[in-house]
């Protein structure tokens, strides 16, 4: 009668709830109080975060679900685009731009150091490479070997 | 200012509102339509079950509750100060045993524990009684506590009123919707929901407070005559008729009313909400580590040091812990703000959404199908209890609003009321020597010296002509300690008469099973030497010994050695060394140590059904004509001397 999948998934949304909302009111008031300190705080609850989903990740020995990479993604994205319409309209400032810089770079150096560790280097090639049509297995990269 | 506060509310709003509905259409789905909408088919994870009944231990009552004790009568008020180690001995004592028991007999209710073991309908309609006091009154209570907050955080913009009728429809939503698998997987996520959130309001605390030391400071300069008041302990007991009736010496925190209100603390664990969540897990694994160093540990250093932090900083302001609280939230950024009474709502509905479900399945499943509709189908039976949870949360949700001195009154019954359910449950899982008659009538002389020495009581004997010489928590004891002393003596008294009276074939079997699987494996001067700590502990930290307390670190000019009141740095001594005493009961001496033993599920015994259909219409009429007479003669005792 156990369901390991929707366990996982509690625990996925507890860790991201407590540690999530935290690193947000946190980086939200650095930008507000022009605080690197307090931003960066809360950029590093992000990674443990992220460090959190990925023991849990490991201990169910499971990836990341489609669902999730989705909406990890339009995160990504979405804070993107709120720091460039915000630097571009000029609402942020030189602390507030290396602030979102800091969490923005965090987000692409987890990424890809995700995929580097759920798949290797050329694994991780793979992921995006796709191999054009007749070529052969070798040239599809490590995996296929 | 305001606006960007509703904006942030608004905002969190929708974001709980889809979590919840998230997670109730996912144990809708895994519930398999309503075949396991009461139990989540027992297969809640043992860390779950752990974290989530730590969660619903505490909720929102003993963080904000401490804190508003201490603000209103200093730190004499060890008991809520100790709530972490009182709120996991319990635990200890019953938990293992209680699952153990539940498993081998296919049971997943304290009150089918009970009626099992006892065969007493008086103590399943009693437990009844207390499941609904803690859903309808003591989650009210809660809930408008949290209404109010809430709309003073948007300056009146939002009512009281609509705050609550919004929290509760979030809540009886996914009740309905999920069942007890809702409210575990959702209540994990509202226990580090409210743990975050007051690991933030300690932030908030401190970024305000800035040095807690110079709090302290401030706190002993403004003290001056009233320093005997907040910072000591009034006297081992005052033989003063109680609340009401006249005057304290000092005040009323009297060792006596600490030990007592212990007991009451102890009321929360022992109640039927909470051995919901324990029964309905996959295995008893996760016992020892919720209690010990979640319940205990973590949320007993959250309770002493956060809710004595608020406590004193409302205690130099001159006013109750929640009134300070959105004094501090207002001039916080708004995302913290409604971060941390987010957190505190989600502690709110943890335990709220246990109890109405624990409340309904009781109301439903254990009396009314049983006595009036055995032939009630599975699915009827949920359908049933799902309206059953809509009507008692709107009748919290109206009482919260309309009589919130009533609420208030029958919500501080809830506590005494379910202590007085130690002396069954010690009977069941524990001695031998405590008869079922003997369980059974002290259980009854306990509710009736609670209803008679607590607030409820007095003023319903009141409003009926009866005027008691004696006001609320006589002789500075608490209501819980009145009602244990009457129910331990008169278990005492009738074990001794009775103890040659036979069993019923159940009793004998669970006695039985307990003894092949809890015999003592610790030696015997082990167990003594457990049992003096335990002792030693109560006396010293919520006992007479509190009055040490008062002086333990305090020079001979009267100045605080460790710079914070002496009697709180005594309380966080003792709730390290009752951190280690539970460590101790639950591993050392293997009272809640993981163990997976296996545990066959007795066999159904095979038995004629008969018709009841004629016999249960008749015990319906007999009912309505019980109830028509009692509100008549009620109504007549009113009018001729009450009112």
């Amino acid at each position: 009668m156990t369901n390991p999948v929707i366990e996982r998934s509690v625990l996925v949304f507890s860790t991201w709830t407590a540690l999530g909302m935290l690193s947000l009111a946190l980086f939200l008031q650095g930008l507000e109080a022009n605080q690197y300190g307090t931003a960066l705080a809360g950029i590093l609850l992000v990674i443990a975060a992220f460090v959190a989903h990925m023991v849990i990740n490991a201990l169910y020995r499971t990836g990341y679900t489609a669902g999730e990479t989705a909406l990890g993604l339009a995160a990504f994205g979405v804070v993107a685009l709120l720091v460039v319409i915000g630097f571009a309209t000029g609402r942020l400032d030189e602390r507030d731009f290396l602030a979102c810089l800091s969490l923005v770079a965090v987000l692409v150096v987890g990424f890809l150091s995700y995929l580097v560790t759920r798949y290797g280097l050329r694994g991780a090639y793979s992921t995006f490479h796709h191999k054009p049509e007749g070529s052969t297995d070798v040239d599809a990269g490590g995996d296929a070997r | 200012m305001i606006d960007s506060m509703v904006l942030w509310l608004g905002l969190f709003t929708l974001i709980y509102m889809a979590l919840a509905l998230f997670w109730a259409r996912q144990s809708a789905v895994a519930n398999h339509d309503v075949e396991t909408w009461f139990s989540a088919g027992h297969s809640i994870a043992p860390w779950m079950g752990a974290l989530v009944g730590a969660g619903a231990s505490v909720s929102v009552w003993f963080l904000l509750g401490t804190a508003d004790a201490v603000a209103r009568w200093g730190f004499s008020s060890v008991a809520a100060l100790q709530a972490g180690v009182l709120l996991a001995i319990p635990g200890m004592l019953f938990y293992k045993r209680a699952w153990f028991v539940a498993q081998r007999f296919r049971v997943s209710s304290q009150i089918e524990l009970l009626r099992l073991y006892y065969g007493s309908e008086f103590l399943a309609v009693s437990c009844a009684v207390i499941a609904l006091l803690f859903a309808v009154a003591f989650a009210g209570m809660q809930l408008r506590l949290l209404s109010d907050l809430l709309s003073a955080m948007t300056a009146g913009a939002l009512s009281p009123l609509f705050c609550g009728a919004l929290l509760t429809l979030i809540l009886f939503a996914y009740v309905v919707i999920g069942g007890l698998r809702a409210v575990a997987y959702l209540g994990m996520l509202q226990t580090v929901a409210l743990v975050s959130a007051t690991l933030t309001l300690g932030g908030v605390i401190l970024a305000n407070v800035g040095d807690p030391l110079l709090l302290m400071d401030a706190l002993a300069a403004s003290a001056g005559e009233r320093g005997a008041q907040w910072f000591s302990v009034a006297g081992v007991v005052q033989f003063v008729p109680g609340f009401g009736r006249g005057a304290f010496l000092e005040h009323p925190g009297s060792a006596a009313m600490i030990l007592s209100a212990s007991m009451a603390v102890l009321g929360v664990a022992c109640s039927p909400v909470l051995f919901k969540i324990l029964l309905s897990s996959r295995s008893a694994t996760g016992v020892a580590a919720g209690q010990t160093w979640v319940l205990a540990g973590f949320f007993g250093a959250l309770i002493i040091t956060l809710g004595g932090l608020l406590g004193a900083f409302g205690l130099l302001r001159g006013e109750e812990a929640s009134a300070t609280l959105a004094d501090l939230l207002s001039a916080t950024s708004p995302w913290f703000s409604v971060w941390i009474v987010f957190g505190l709502v989600a502690g709110m509905q943890l335990f709220a959404g246990l109890a109405l479900l624990v409340a309904a399945e009781t109301v439903v499943r254990h009396l009314y199908k049983p006595w009036f509709h055995s032939e009630l189908s599975r699915r009827a039976t949920v359908n049933l209890t799902r309206i059953v949870v809509v009507i008692l949360a709107v009748v919290s949700l109206l009482m919260a609003f309309l009589t919130p001195v009533a609420l208030s009154a029958l919500g501080a019954m809830a506590l005494p009321l379910s202590a007085q359910l130690m002396g069954p449950l010690v009977g069941l899982l524990w001695f031998r020597w405590i008869t079922p008659p003997a369980a059974v009538v002290g259980f009854g002389f306990g509710i009736a010296a609670v209803f008679l020495t607590d607030a409820a009581g007095i003023y319903i004997l009141s409003y009926l002509g009866l005027e008691l010489p004696w006001g609320r928590y006589p002789w500075t004891i608490h209501a819980a300690g009145w009602g244990l002393f009457c129910n331990v003596v008169a278990i005492m008294v009738i074990s001794a008469v009775s103890r040659h009276r036979g069993r019923r074939a159940n009793a004998e079997e669970i006695r039985a099973f307990i003894a092949r699987h809890f015999a003592a494996r610790t030696p015997p001067w082990l167990n003594s030497l457990a049992w003096s700590i335990v002792l030693a502990w109560a006396f010293l930290a919520v006992g007479p010994g509190t009055i040490f307390g008062n002086v333990a670190f305090v020079d001979a000019t009267g100045a605080w050695v460790l710079s914070v009141p002496s009697l709180w740095a005594w309380s966080v001594l003792f709730w390290l060394l009752g951190l280690v005493l539970v460590w101790f009961l639950g591993y050392r001496m293997a009272m809640a140590s993981p163990e997976q033993p296996a545990i066959e599920p007795r066999a159904e015994i095979p038995s004629l059904r008969h018709d009841r259909v004629s016999a249960e219409a008749e015990r319906l009429r007999r009912l309505i004509i019980a109830a028509v007479a009692a509100i008549g003669v009620i109504l007549l005792v009113i009018w001729s001397f009450g009112g």
